[in-house]
Formats: C-alpha cells, structure tokens, sequence
C-alpha cells in the first residue's frame, strides 16, 4: 500500500503524465463503452456518403455513407486492442529470451543475440508488411507481426538488466542456498529488472498503434474490422475534396500515442527512482 | 436611349455570336489533342498486348479492313471499300481501297490483309482464335481483293476488323526469321510502328510523352482534322484530375481518373463526361459463386443472395454512379443481343430472408445461418469497398461472410487454379458479340484450370452449352437474338453468377474537343474525325 502511494506522489510530479493518463482512460472509455453506448454497425451504409461532420451524423459519414463516428469507437477497440496484445506478447517474448541470454551468458546468450540482431537490422515496418503479406490480413496476423518485430529492443534491454543482476550478492545468496535457476530468474531478479521494462512496453503500445495504424493504411489490416489507420486509407483518395474524414481518425491516433507516451515518461519518473530528480 | 441602343447592338452582336457557334460545328483543321492515361502503353500495338493503354494509341496508328458506326457497331467501309458475303456465310470477299500507302510509302495490298490474319492476329492477338479459328483460307487473286474461306459460319466475323482487334500490319516489316522464331512480339515495329492510320510516331520519350503526328498521305481527304495526337504520361491520378480540369490535358479516357474526381470533374462547366461510347467493350462485374458445395449450389441461396444486394446503392455510392444495375450477362448497351424485356434484378432483403428460411436454412446462434468467404478483385479501393458492403448486406439476411484480401497472382490462383473459394466479385468485358465474351465464361466446355476468367464456378447446364453452340454457328438476325434471349433466361434464373453492374466507363474532355463519341469503341476507333475548336 504505501509502496503503491509513493508511486503515485512520484508519478504526480510529472503534470504532463497526469494530463496523458486523464486522456488515456477517455480513449479507453470511449474504445470500452462507445460501441455500447453507440451501436451504429461501422460499415453499415447509413446515409449520402461524404455528408459533412455534425449535420445529420456527429462526425459525418465516409466515401461509402458510413458513419464515421461509429468508425472512430469501434476503431479504437481494435487499435488499442493490437497495440496492447501486440506489445504484451513482444514484452513477453523479449523478457523470456533476454532473460535466459543475460542469467547464463556464454553461448545462449551468443545465439539468442545473433539472433535478436538479426531481427534488429531489418527495418521492422517492413518486416511486418512482409509477414502480414504472406500470412494473409487478420487481426490475430497484424497483432502477430507487430510482436515480431517488436520484441527485440525488450530482449536487449532485458538482458541488459539480468547481466547487471546475476552477480549480486543477493543473486550469490540464493545460489548459495541451492535455490533453482528459474526461481531466481523469476521471483529473485525479475522484480528488480522489471521497472524500465514496463517504461519501454508502454511506449510500445504507442509504435504498435502506429504501425498498425500504418498497415491498414496500406491495405493490410483486417478485412472484417475497422481500425483508425483503415478509415486514413479510404479517406486518402477524396483527401482534396473532404479533408475531414482522414483528419478524423488521424487526430484520434496522435491524442492515443501521445496519451501513451506521457504516462510511460510518468512511469519512468515513477519507477526509476535514480532518475527522478532529473 | 442611347445607352439601350449600345445594349441592344451588344445582345444582337451576342446573338449573332452563339448562332454563329452554333453554325460552326463545322470541323476545323489544326491543333492538338492531349489524353492522359495511367499506365504508360508497354508497346505500340495491340499485338503485343490488348491493354488498354496500348489499344487507346495503337488505333490511331493502325487500321482495319472496316470502320464502324453507332453503338451497335454497324459496319461501314474502311480499308476495304466493299464486300460481299455468300449466301451460306462461308465466303467473305473484300475489295481493298486503291492508293492507300503505309507511313513508310509503300502500298497497301491484299498480302498484307493475309499476312496480318494468318500470320498476326490468329498466333499473336489474344483473341485471334475465337475470330479466325474457322477461317480455312485466305485466297489473294489480285492486290486489290480479298477471299476468307471458312470451314464454318462466324457469326460476328464482320465486327473483328476493329483496328484494336484486327489491326493490318505491313507485311515488308516483319522479318522471316521473326516470324519462323515467333518473335513477332518483340519485332521492331511494336516499339516503332508503320500503319495505315490517320497518325504516325513522331515521338515517344518513355516515362514523359507520345506524340503522334498527322499522316500527310492519309487516304481520307482532309483528314485527319487534329495536327497531333499527345498522351501524356502521369502516374498519380490526383495529378491527372488537375491536369484536366485546368485545361492542360483535353481527355482522360475510359475512366482514366479516380472516381471521386470523376464525380468532381464531371460538375465543371468547361468540361463534359460521359459513358457513350463504350458499348463494344461491354464491361460487366459480377460475383463468381463457386456451385461446387453447399450452401452455394442451392440456386434458392443464390437467388436470396442476389436479392440482398442493392445494385442501386452500390452504382451510386461505391462506384460514384459509374454503371448501370446489370440485369443479366449481355450489357444492356449492346442492341443486337440485350434483351430489352428482361426487368430489373429485385431488391428485396426480407423476402431473401424468407427464401433461406423456405430454403432449409434456419437462423442459428447470433442470427446466423452459415458463414461463407469472400474475395475480392484486386483492382483498388472501390472493389475493397464493394466487399465491404456486400459483407454488410448479406450479414442482415444471417450469412456472416468473412473478407480475405489477396494480390492478384493469389486471386488468379485460387479462384482459377485451386477452385478454393466461395465467391469473388469479377469484372470481363463482353465484347462486340457474346460468344466472344459470355460465353466463355458459362459453358461447360471451358471449366479449365488455370484457363483465367473461364467456367470457375463449375456450372454444367447442358440445354446452355447447346444453346452457346447454335448461337455461335449462327449470322445475326431475328433467329438468333432468340437464343440469346433463351441464354439471358436460364442464366437469370440460374444464377451461376449474381449478376451485379453494368460498370461505367467514363471518359472525360474539354468541352472544346469536337466529334469524340461515333461508335460502341469510340475510344479504340482512330479520330480522324476529331476537332479541337
């Protein structure tokens, strides 16, 4: 409990994580609740398409008379959904193999970095065009890809962290007491090495989001659902005659990874305690 | 008084000025006429290939034994100044022009007409089998005539001499060795052509521009009207809209530019768009079912699918009002074979509803009744937008469809070579007569894998391949629209494929281009007759 409070009297601080935490839980609400609360279908052909925002619909409708609104709510329950898999899974994936690779070292960690590089030097946007491409778009596709490209900054930064660790007397102690690896890894170094961990997976939901975002733009997301990044690619062609419809959704994608990345710079301030008096 | 008088000499000198606008639709000689179209041509002959692209300047350039007229394609003489045909329809003779010269000065003869019929069209054009593939001989008894020789009746044999279709390439181009080692097309000429037309290359920069000259020496007097013919390459549609609308470019033909410009463009006042002038191609779209399971072999489950969709909305909305509600696989555009009585497709989602309901297919969990797949031609934006709302209609009679998007090597695959979908939205051009351009598509004959845009869905109806067979042996007249309006029937009812729109090809121009629109291929016909005012 207490460690808790003064978690949140250090992430205070920081006014601009505070603002970015109040515009997240608004983005989530509307994401949770929107649908729910507007349950116009985002591809239903309501109305005359291109019919301007606040007339008959509150945001307008798109080049197929959908009403961009319900786009906006349901869009947002995909973007945020890929981008918090997306990155929860590479969190996962890179702590697993950042983890072994720092704790042993030798010829593990030589193979599971080599391999880590090779992922690192491939442009990741076009790596996950790439997988996406080949493995058709779906949303379990997207959100796949996206961890793929996604899990080796953790992976470093995580081993990074268990190299600084194994030799701690505290590590030297468990050893000495005969305790198992994974227990060590796990409920010994794990705890310490996860603060700037958190810091780096929550600002990788905001890359998940735009490259997502980015994806569907080109034509590569999901078919069946309505992303943020998709209503941008269809409104790309009538851009000169309804500027609106891709500003729309293009606003909404800047609050979302701006809202991110304050509260992973509040997370930062909050969890690494060294650099809070910055 | 005096200033009224000022007035009224201004509203004579103005009245006197329209009627004179009005009297001078008489062609004027001079000037230049630019198109633009994306992509750039890869050759200068529909030899090489039939692409749009290179059919739009290749007709300028080379010409056919005919000319055609009006939207059903009337022929008319033009390299040939007359034929005849035998009672039986076996024997074509035609009789060439005299004096007509190629762009390189030597004479047009009738080894040429045989050289560019045996040799070319029926090895090389993509639909030269389907025009000749009857023709037994070709007999040439003087420079100036003709024979064709059939070993069966070609119905549509006299509109194949479109110079897209037939074009006459001078025989003293080609080389022996090119034609023993099929080289044709890579022979010099499909990058530097010699023709007959009203226009001959003056120059092609690659990447810029293709600028036709006129042909001096062309066979028609006093034509062709227009000094030069220049396409203008430009790759971003949004590029080619303003070039229009400021006036830089004078046409941008068979829908040249992204339909949300078109629909923009189309309200200016300087400027005029329109779908005449395309009935010979006949564009048609459609949604390929494939008949080999269930659900989709049940023709009461084709036919509530095709009453889910709104082809009004889908016209007017996805498509900006380009097309038309098709209401069966002939265009209603082609006046020799539509039948004009055939109403409109209905619109009807309850009754859909009832009929999968009567049909044996009850509504599950969710108000599902079965879940199918679709794909989609890969052509761009609308045909995405297309699968998202026929996804949509069908989603409210209960069948939940899934979207999957492939390239169009992954399309050809699997809705050709695997037969593994359910149904894909697809666009064929029915050409000047069906048994070119339908009946490929439905008879059984033709369910060949790999055979792109042939019977994929499996349909197998034997009184219809009979009827493609006697249609296809038969002239034109009274007897046989009879069996077109047999065919239109069954395939209405038996919906093999949901027959969706009539697409549109618009082209756009200045208002001061004169004498466009003559014929169905008013687009693939040389513009000799062009003027800029």
């Amino acid at each position: 409990m207490r460690r808790l409070a003064t978690f949140w009297l250090r992430y205070r601080r920081n006014r601009g994580a505070v603002a970015g935490a109040l515009a997240l839980a608004v983005i989530l609400a509307l994401a949770l609740l929107g649908p729910i609360l507007y349950p116009t279908d985002p591809f239903d052909m309501v109305g005359r398409p291109f019919s301007l925002p606040f007339d008959r619909f509150p945001l307008g409708t798109d080049v197929a008379g959908r009403d961009i609104l319900a786009g906006i709510l349901n869009g947002g329950r995909v973007s945020l959904l890929i981008g918090v898999l997306a990155s929860l899974s590479a969190t996962i994936i890179g702590v697993a193999l950042g983890a072994v690779a720092g704790y042993y070292g030798g010829r593990i960690d030589d193979l599971l970095m080599r391999t880590t590089e090779f992922f690192l030097c491939i442009p990741s946007f076009v790596l996950a065009v790439v997988l996406v491409a080949i493995f058709q778009p779906s949303v379990v596709t997207v959100t796949v890809a996206i961890a793929v490209v996604s899990w080796p900054s953790v992976a470093r930064l995580a081993r990074g962290e268990f190299i600084a660790h194994r030799d701690r007397e505290y590590v030297q102690g468990c050893r000495a007491i005969g305790m198992p690896d994974w227990e060590i890894i796990l409920l010994q170094i794990m705890p310490n090495a996860l603060p700037p961990i958190i810091v780096v997976s929550s600002l990788m939901v905001a890359t998940a989001i735009l490259t997502e975002s980015g994806l569907s733009f080109l034509g590569l997301g999901d078919p069946n659902l309505v992303s943020w990044g998709y209503m941008i690619g269809v409104a790309r062609t009538v851009l000169r005659t309804a500027w609106w419809m891709a500003a729309i959704p293009g606003v909404m994608i800047l609050l979302t990874v701006l809202a991110i990345n304050l509260v992973g710079e509040g997370l930062n301030d909050a969890l690494n305690p060294r650099l809070r008096k910055r | 008084m005096r200033s009224t008088g000022i007035l009224s000499l201004a509203m004579a000198a103005l009245l006197a000025g329209v009627t004179a606008g009005n009297a001078l639709a008489q062609p004027k000689k001079g000037g230049t006429l630019t198109y633009t179209y994306h992509p750039e041509p890869t050759a200068l002959s529909t030899i090489a290939t039939t692409a749009v692209p290179v059919a739009l300047i290749s007709t300028k350039i080379y010409e056919s034994l005919l000319e055609y007229e009006g939207a059903g394609l009337t022929p008319k003489p033009g390299l040939a100044e007359s034929w005849t045909v035998s009672p039986d329809s076996l024997t074509y003779t035609f009789k060439l022009r005299a004096g007509v010269k190629w762009h390189d000065g030597k004479p047009f003869t009738s080894e040429d007409v045989k050289f560019s019929i045996e040799q070319i069209a029926l090895n090389y054009h993509s639909r030269g089998r389907t025009y000749f593939g009857n023709v037994a001989a070709i007999e040439t008894p003087d420079a100036q005539t003709v024979v064709l020789r059939l070993k069966a009746p070609i119905p549509y044999l006299l509109r194949a001499f479109q110079p897209s279709e037939t074009p006459m390439m001078p025989k003293h181009a080609f080389s022996e060795q090119e034609i023993a080692e099929k080289k044709v097309r890579q022979a010099r000429i499909m990058q530097e052509p010699v023709g007959t037309g009203p226009f001959k290359l003056k120059e092609w920069r690659k990447g810029s521009h293709i600028i036709l000259e006129r042909n001096a020496d062309y066979w028609k007097p006093g034509k062709p009207y227009l000094d030069q013919v220049v396409l203008r390459v430009m790759p971003d549609g949004a590029a080619r809209a303003i070039a229009v609308e400021k006036g830089e470019v004078d046409l941008a033909p068979t829908s040249a530019l992204p339909p949300a410009e078109m629909q923009r463009l189309s309200k200016l006042p300087h400027l005029v768009a329109s779908e005449e002038g395309s009935e010979g191609l006949g564009p048609i779209m459609w949604l390929e079912v494939n008949l080999r399971d269930k659900p989709l072999s049940d023709v009461k489950v084709r036919q509530a699918i095709s009453m889910a969709i709104d082809r009004d909305k889908l016209v007017d909305v996805i498509w900006y009002g380009n097309g038309k509600p098709a209401r069966g696989p002939i265009v209603s555009g082609n006046p020799n074979h539509f039948d004009a009585s055939l109403p409109k497709f209905e619109y009807n989602p309850q009754k859909a509803a009832q009929m999968l309901d009567e049909a044996g297919y009850p509504r599950g969990a969710g108000g599902v009744r079965f879940k199918l797949t679709q794909n989609f031609l890969p052509y761009g934006e609308e045909w995405v937008r297309q699968a998202e709302y026929i996804r949509q209609e069908l989603g409210k009679i209960g069948i939940q469809v899934e979207t999957q998007s492939l390239d169009m090597g992954g399309w050809l695959k699997r809705i050709y070579t695997d037969w593994d979908y359910h149904f894909t939205s697809n666009f064929t051009h029915n050409y000047s007569d069906p048994t070119i351009g339908v009946q490929r598509a439905f008879i059984s004959s033709n369910i060949r894998k790999g055979a792109s845009f042939s019977n994929s869905m499996d349909y197998r109806n034997p009184r219809l391949d009979e009827l493609l067979l006697k249609a296809a042996g038969m002239q034109d007249g009274p007897e046989r629209k009879k069996v077109w309006n047999e065919v239109q029937a069954i395939l209405r009812n038996d919906l093999p494929v949901i027959f969706l729109i009539e697409i549109g090809y618009t082209h756009i121009w200045n208002k001061r281009v004169q004498g466009l629109i003559t014929n169905g291929i008013s687009m693939y016909t040389n513009w000799d007759s062009v003027w800029i005012q």
